[in-house]
């Protein structure tokens, strides 16, 4: 275990998670739906920069990926969203487990995104087998 | 309230995000390296949220009311179809990384909690 590198995708993990559920909402808020897909160009891509394309997140060759969409998925799940609003500037667009959010209401969502994932991961490996 | 339809669009829309981002990415970043990320940012990610969360095949009907939450991302989604898929081809947990992304997770959380 090399902490240091741990805590350092640690921070640039929380970097992705914390842009991606500020800017995203915010972006919505201002542009409507192509404000959500400029959002995406704009956190993602910094976000892929530092912990995939320079290895922030310690991944190895030989270990299963853990992607930088765990961190950015958990800092939604736990914090909420927050919003740059047109005309009430900042605001909470969404609350999380922090506030007390009641996580039988998104249990189902969880629940069948893991069905779906789990067939598209089963997928995405035949098709890299097949690739290969 | 869950009705059969939503089950259908959720599981569709979770599949569609791994196999896209495990397809596309890994060939924009050897073909154009760092603009490579820019350009699957924009057409893999915002491309697929605008279907997943823009248009809605994942149903989250926990935001409505009052005291909306908590979100389930679609990142979800990427995080486990490309973890599980590199299981089935025998890859190995990589503690350090599993550990970094919760932390990270963690960590993103408490600034959005801290933030407003």
């Amino acid at each position: 275990m090399n902490w240091n590198r741990i805590f350092l995708g640690a921070f640039t993990g929380a970097f992705a998670g914390y842009g991606v559920f500020t800017i995203w909402p915010s972006a919505l808020a201002r542009w409507n739906w192509l404000g959500g897909w400029l959002a995406a160009g704009i956190i993602i891509t910094t976000g892929w920069w530092v912990n995939h394309y320079l290895n922030a997140i310690p991944n190895k060759n030989d270990g299963a990926w853990i992607d930088m969409a765990l961190p950015i998925w958990l800092s939604s799940f736990l914090g909420g969203n927050v919003m740059l609003s047109v005309d009430k500037g900042l605001v909470r667009a969404a609350y999380g487990m922090f506030h007390g959010a009641n996580i039988g209401g998104a249990l189902p969502t969880i629940m069948l995104e893991l069905v779906g994932a789990t067939i598209g991961g089963y997928l995405l490996y035949k098709y890299r087998r097949s690739d290969v | 309230m869950w009705t059969l339809q939503h089950a259908i669009t959720t599981i569709f829309g979770a599949a569609i995000f791994p196999i896209a981002v495990g397809i596309i990415w890994g060939k924009l970043a050897d073909e154009y390296k760092t603009l490579g990320g820019l350009l699957a940012g924009f057409f893999v990610v915002g491309t697929v949220w605008l279907l997943n969360h823009g248009i809605g095949l994942i149903f989250e009907p926990q935001m409505s009311g009052n005291f909306p939450g908590p979100w389930s991302d679609q990142a979800l989604t990427c995080f486990w179809g490309l973890f599980v898929a590199d299981l089935f081809a025998g890859k190995r947990l990589n503690w350090e990384a599993i550990l970094t992304g919760i932390l990270g997770g963690i960590l993103g959380g408490i600034l959005l909690f801290a933030t407003i």
